[in-house]
């Protein structure tokens, strides 16, 4: 039995480990090494050492839209997960109707974030109209403007988690507490929030990787304006290698950067996280 | 009496303050369906949702599209390419989820440490290998850079959502089966994939509505109008000619919108399923 169950694994694991190795692993090894290398031609180029990490660093731009991205992404994680938690803490309590407001507020994670960055765009220089200004006048409203667009995308969807990791606390162990005279924020201190940990890791992982990510939103909602002020990582990334020529080292050499701040992040909030989880 | 009171007070002041933010969230969603009835000129002036004049120029000249390309040429892209995504990330990622859950083979957790970095890393840094490699095969303008990687079980995601599917299900049946005889295949054909049915839906329908809101990947690999999908015909109702058209933009917005809403509403659990899937520990 062992023995058919070894003879027949290939057959399932030796495609995906060929493909992945084609679509991942060489891909990211060619990635760290194009970031050495000055591009001639898009399919061409000369190795030039660590000449592409200076340049990345030879204005402000790069280091800007570094700053700007970790702001972005430090109070949207905040916002989001106290909303979402708030929300589902909320929508378990029986309410009626909770259903359709579940589902309202999931809505709009529906909407693709090309459409969402314009809709906001349009109703934020709605608001602004009065003051005779526009989202791309100051980067302090560019900034907000992200922040709000991102809560609105993703508060349903970590809400969703929440209230899976809510609804997975056993009844007893809050019937117990609440005989030993256990208050409402006793209960939410020492009873909810350690039961849900997992949830919380969970979504602080999702909102921490995708407010570094965030791409299509930034693209439609300031383009990065004013003057590159509002320009996040991966739209910064993208415009260093797409339009400019002679730069796309560069660009590259940012995305290597980039990638292992995100890894460190990443890994760094997992661990901690995890070892929370642990002693709860 | 006079508890009960309070407690119903407290009651009306959450159902208006959850009812408050319902509106909110729905506000620019409603805002998008008034500004795709209002005349061009009034989008930005208009405060209000409803349309003082409502009109369907909008949704005609938004259909008509761009140049000779037609609006349902863009439709008709994204389709394709979604349906054909969908389908090979669940055929495939269950497959390699199978392979994780169930088999024994060398170095398996190495690998699938592997297969959960990809998911935490930006793709950011192997765009532009990918991008070259695509072009030296010559690829670039094609479906195939957006499809074929989906082929290779490539999205970590669904591979890690089928795993934690799989891991809930009784290794008793399998064993069992293998004793009467079955191969493996037959186990996954047999057994494990019937029974992954409700985690195979939501990886369908994920995959397509991830792709159909994507962006950045087709503006890669995408360069000729007669391919582009729904977001990038959007996009050109802004850019071409610097005579922006937003109210035919909003129009086709809300047209695209209408597949995943359609998705959303008929298989709402299994959206629910899948996501509280990925919060709890495995």
């Amino acid at each position: 039995m062992q023995k058919s169950m070894r003879r027949y694994a290939p057959l399932f694991v030796l495609p995906a480990l060929v493909c992945f190795t084609i679509a991942f692993l060489i891909p990211m090894i060619a990635g760290v090494t194009l970031s050495f290398f000055k591009f001639t031609t898009v399919l061409d180029g000369t190795f030039v050492g660590v000449e592409n990490y200076k340049l990345a660093f030879i204005n402000n731009e790069f280091a800007t839209s570094l700053w700007f991205n970790v702001r972005f992404t430090i109070i949207s994680v905040i916002t989001i997960n106290i909303g979402a938690f708030t929300l589902a803490m909320l929508l378990t309590r029986g309410l009626r109707g909770t259903n359709t407001f579940r589902t309202i507020f999931f809505m709009p994670n529906l909407i693709g974030g090309i459409v969402l960055g314009w809709i906001w765009q349009l109703i934020i220089n709605g608001f602004l109209l009065p003051k005779g200004v526009t989202i791309v006048t100051d980067p302090k409203y560019g900034f907000w403007g992200l922040v709000v667009l991102m809560n609105w995308q993703n508060i349903g969807y970590m809400m969703v988690i929440y209230i899976a990791g809510i609804q997975n606390i056993p009844t007893e162990l809050i019937e117990a507490a609440r005989i030993d005279g256990a208050g409402n924020r006793t209960m939410l201190a020492n009873v909810i929030l350690p039961s849900i940990a997992p949830s919380i890791t969970i979504c602080t992982f999702l909102t921490l990787t995708s407010g570094f990510r965030l791409f299509d939103q930034n693209l439609a909602l300031t383009a990065g304006d004013p003057g590159k002020q509002t320009e996040m990582l991966a739209l910064n990334i993208f415009n260093t290698f797409y339009r400019r020529t002679g730069f796309e080292g560069v660009g590259q050499a940012k995305a290597v950067i980039f990638t292992i701040l995100v890894a460190l992040i990443a890994l760094t909030q997992l661990t901690i996280s995890r070892s929370r989880e642990e002693e709860a | 009496m006079n508890r009960k009171q309070t407690d119903l007070a407290k009651r009306l002041v959450l159902n208006l303050f959850i009812i408050a933010l319902a509106l909110g969230m729905l506000y620019p969603i409603l805002w998008l369906l008034g500004a795709s009835f209002k005349p061009s000129n009034r989008i930005f002036t208009e405060v209000s949702i409803w349309p003082s004049v409502a009109t369907l120029d909008n949704y005609r000249e938004g259909w008509r599209g761009i140049g000779i390309v037609g609006f349902d040429t863009f439709f008709k892209n994204s389709f394709v390419i979604c349906i054909l995504s969908a389908l090979a990330n669940a055929i495939f990622c269950s497959l390699t989820a199978f392979a994780f859950a169930r088999l024994k083979f060398k170095g398996k957790n190495l690998w699938f440490a592997l297969m959960m970095i990809t998911l935490m890393l930006p793709s950011h840094v192997t765009t532009i290998p990918r991008y070259i490699m695509f072009r030296r095969m010559g690829w670039i303008n094609t479906f195939l850079p957006i499809v074929v990687p989906k082929f290779f079980a490539t999205d970590a995601f669904f591979i890690f959502l089928l795993v934690q599917f799989i891991r809930g299900l009784p290794r008793d049946i399998d064993e069992s089966a293998t004793i009467d005889g079955c191969s493996k295949f037959g186990i996954y054909t047999r057994i494990i994939m019937p029974l992954t049915v409700p985690a195979l839906i939501t990886t369908l329908l994920f995959s397509f509505l991830w792709t159909w809101d994507d962006f950045f990947n087709q503006l890669l690999y995408l360069t000729s109008p007669n391919k582009y999908t729904v977001p990038m015909g959007l996009r050109l109702f802004l850019d071409s000619s610097g005579m922006s058209s937003w109210g035919p933009m909003f129009a086709m917005s809300v047209l695209s919108l209408i597949p995943a809403f359609i998705l959303f509403f008929s298989l709402q659990k299994y959206f629910v399923r899948g996501i509280a899937t990925t919060g709890i520990k495995g």
